[in-house]
């Protein structure tokens, strides 16, 4: 799992930078329309469900009221009938009289014309004789007026319609068609006794003119009688599922068929043994409308192109230049430091490049610097060197031996040759630069035996060093110098015999090795020109300074103390560290 | 018999030459030397040779400086110049100013003997000196004035008092003893003594009084003083204080 992670995140940290950009702008656009299905799932299409329902509910409501209505109004217009004195006479006959029949008849043409979608009008008396108008042919099952369940049920609507299918039996339709029956009772007059009944069968076309304009494409309405039996078929030739009808008046689920939702809503029409139902199926362009979806597309088109116009815009001014300075500065892998000489924009990555500049600018600087502060001490030591060696003082010490082989014993002439040897050796040996205070000792020592020699003694060397120290490390040839100086520009200018000494201790982990003579000194001034002139003196002592200095990293490595005509002190001031065997 | 006079600040290296060099054969014959050149000005008329071996790098008065006075004040003596400096700069300064020879240390006694030879050939081609411009009747006291004057100067002696006031040098070192009855360097050199021991008195040190006399070589200074004074220079300082 851990190793997963460290795997993506080198990956991520691997791509460039332009691809991180792409593919954070795929993921927020990813990300955008995600948050939009969630919100149609589970907020959107909750809402939208909820609409639909009430809007179900609502035109339920509506369309059976206008069957209500459309009852009613044939209901007002049956008391034409019902008041008609041809009508009442046939009824209040003592047996049915065609004659009377057939004076009734006009009024039900009349109605029949008025009224449409009407199958069949019956006039029947209580005794069963009966007249009717019928526009197709249907059957008049007299059994059922006998029966009292049939007739208390009209009985109870007391003067009121009664709506059933079939007239709850009394009728049939020849082609099975379900009828739709409004028996209703008719009254004497007079003594308001029941003297017959009124029957208007519907052809369930009527419910069809009902329906008609409230259906939609994706919106079924129907009616079921209470078993769930479909009264009023399918106009699209559409088979209409079987529902569950509750207890309620009302009633509404959600049904899924073939992967869609569909709404279910049922309605019971009161004072009929109708069921008014609806099935929709769910469409959110129907709940959300087209300006909604083209403002959401324009908004997701917006936010694209600004999405675009953000990865262009970051492309052109971040990462793209970005890209350019990082490959020119990539330059520098190949060694020298080339400064970056691209255009760039005056901005934060502008300034990064002339940052950068700069930084090379100083780097390089810093490399010259060190370079020629390299060039310095090594040209400082080797100055040094061929001041010696330029062979001035080996020449003038070999006249000197060649007068002591003339005149001394020679003894004496050959200690001198050992010691210009073992001077010469020392003086001239290679390797590290830094070498024990011991070695420096000893060739300081046979650098004022061999001057002594040439100058008749008037050099008087003491040395003040613990044993414990001579093991220091010190760079190589930093006394000598300081000695020669002490020689030729003190004590031989006294003209008196002269002391020079060289004395060491530590303090505080510095190493003070001091080079005192007591020849004629310095005046401020001299002091203070000693590394600014380039005289013999100053040659010897500035190089040697510097060589300390850089070969330390350090400046305060040296004081120099003096009075005119008494002495001169110069006291270095060296780290204090074992020397180091490379 | 052709006079020499060494002038190196190593006393070895006179000795050497003294000791090495066949002076008779080659027709020489050395009468002299010096530790500085501050020491041959002042003795060098006493010495008057006819060829110095000068070394280059000497204090107080190099061999450079020392040749030019030189060949200004005997434009007949010559000059051979013994240096361990390889030096391209010095040989050509040395050729310009007239010097006759210059030759590197350490010594090679050939090199020197083949060189005193050529010198030996220019010296027999020369006229020998003559005594050109003698003025009577000079002032002594205005003489002694002059030296008086001039102490302080450290290239001041015999020659350069008779070319100021154009008389021969031998001239006028006899007449200046005859008026007098020392020579002249020994008036000139007492008298800086004399003023020495003013500056001694005032507890001055001995290479700064050496300066301001005239003898910036201390060295050479401490033995005048001692030979006009009678005991050194800080045994004076001791008895004075």
């Amino acid at each position: 799992m851990k190793k997963e992670k460290t795997r993506i995140f080198g990956w991520l940290s691997g791509m460039k930078l332009k691809q991180k950009m792409r593919y954070f702008f795929l993921l927020i656009t990813l990300s955008y329309l995600v948050l939009f299905i969630l919100l149609y799932v589970f907020y959107l299409r909750g809402n939208m469900t909820e609409y639909m329902k009430k809007s179900n509910k609502d035109t339920l409501v509506s369309t059976s009221n206008s069957f209500i209505h459309e009852l009613d109004r044939v209901s007002t217009l049956s008391h034409l009938i019902i008041k008609n004195n041809f009508v009442r006479n046939y009824l209040k006959a003592d047996q049915g009289d065609l004659q009377l029949a057939r004076d009734a008849m006009s009024v039900l043409y009349d109605f029949n014309s008025t009224i449409n979608n009407i199958s069949s009008i019956y006039v029947i008396r209580l005794d069963g004789e009966f007249f009717n108008v019928s526009n197709s042919i249907t059957n008049f099952n007299q059994e059922y007026i006998k029966e009292e369940a049939w007739i208390s049920k009209i009985a109870d609507r007391s003067g009121g319609c009664l709506i059933s299918i079939n007239g709850d039996g009394v009728f049939h339709h020849r082609s099975n068609k379900p009828l739709i029956s409004m028996l209703r009772m008719i009254y004497d007059v007079d003594s308001q006794q029941p003297i017959g009944y009124l029957a208007i069968n519907f052809f369930n076309d009527m419910l069809y003119s009902v329906l008609s304009g409230v259906e939609g494409e994706d919106k079924l309405l129907s009616f079921y009688t209470a078993d769930g039996t479909v009264i009023c078929d399918d106009i699209l030739g559409e088979k209409y599922p079987d529902i569950n009808i509750g207890a309620g008046e009302i009633g509404q689920y959600e049904m899924n068929k073939n992967g869609r939702q569909e709404i279910v809503s049922y309605y019971q029409i009161p004072d009929t043994p109708l069921i008014l139902v609806s099935i929709e199926k769910t469409s959110i362009f129907k709940y959300v409308s087209w300006n909604i979806i083209l403002i959401f597309i324009a908004v997701l088109l917006v936010f694209g192109a600004g999405m675009t116009g953000i990865g262009i815009f970051v492309s052109k001014t971040i990462t793209t230049p970005i890209e350019r300075l990082s490959q020119s500065m990539s330059n520098v892998k190949t060694g020298w430091l080339h400064r970056v000489s691209i255009d760039l924009p005056n901005d934060e990555i502008g300034h990064l490049k002339v940052s950068y500049n700069n930084m090379l600018v100083e780097i390089n600087r810093l490399i010259e610097q060190l370079v020629e502060k390299e060039t310095q001490a090594q040209r400082a030591e080797l100055e040094i060197l061929q001041e010696q060696i330029k062979p001035h003082f080996l020449y003038n010490t070999l006249d000197t031996i060649g007068y002591l082989a003339l005149e001394k014993p020679r003894d004496e002439v050959y200690d001198a040759i050992e010691t210009l040897g073992n001077f010469y050796r020392k003086f001239l040996s290679k390797g590290s630069n830094e070498i024990e205070l011991r070695e420096e000792v000893a060739i300081i020592r046979d650098y004022l035996t061999l001057q002594k020699l040439r100058y008749d003694n008037i050099i008087k060397d003491i040395y003040e060093i613990d044993e414990a120290l001579m093991e220091y490390g010190i760079p190589k040839l930093i006394l000598q110098p300081l000695v020669e100086n002490s020689i030729y520009h003190g004590i031989r200018l006294k003209g008196e015999c002269g002391i020079i000494k060289i004395s060491a201790y530590e303090k505080e982990e510095i190493l003070f090795i001091h080079v005192y003579d007591n020849g004629i000194g310095m005046s401020q001034d001299q002091m203070k020109n000693l590394l600014m002139k380039n005289n013999s003196r100053s040659f010897g002592f500035k190089g040697t300074i510097e060589r300390i200095q850089y070969f330390y990293d350090r400046k305060d490595v040296y004081e120099i103390r003096s009075e005119e005509g008494e002495y001169c002190e110069v006291i270095l001031k060296l780290p204090a560290r074992r020397k180091k065997y490379v | 018999m052709y006079r020499v006079m060494i002038i190196d600040d190593e006393r070895a290296l006179r000795e050497l030459l003294k000791k090495n060099i066949k002076w008779e054969e080659l027709g020489y014959k050395v009468v002299g030397e010096a530790a500085s050149g501050i020491e041959a000005i002042n003795t060098i008329d006493d010495i008057r040779p006819d060829l110095v071996m000068v070394d280059i790098r000497m204090p107080f008065m190099d061999g450079i400086e020392f040749s030019k006075l030189a060949i200004k004040r005997y434009p007949r003596m010559k000059i051979i110049v013994l240096t361990a400096y390889d030096d391209f700069q010095y040989a050509k300064e040395c050729i310009g100013i007239g010097i006759s020879q210059y030759l590197l240390k350490p010594i090679v006694r050939a090199d020197i003997h083949e060189a005193l030879k050529k010198v030996a050939e220019q010296l027999k081609d020369e006229i020998p000196e003559e005594d050109s411009i003698i003025r009577e009747n000079t002032n002594i006291v205005y003489l002694k004035q002059y030296i008086r004057d001039h102490y302080n100067c450290s290239d001041i002696n015999l020659s350069s008092i008779a070319q100021h006031f154009g008389f021969n040098t031998s001239y006028l070192s006899r007449m200046f003893k005859a008026e007098t009855g020392e020579n002249l360097i020994d008036f000139l050199n007492s008298y800086r003594m004399e003023i020495a021991k003013k500056h001694a008195s005032e507890n001055k040190m001995m290479y700064i009084t050496a300066k301001l006399v005239g003898i910036p070589d201390p060295n050479y200074f401490g033995k005048c003083f001692k030979k006009y004074i009678g005991i050194s220079y800080s045994e004076y300082q001791k008895t004075i204080l």
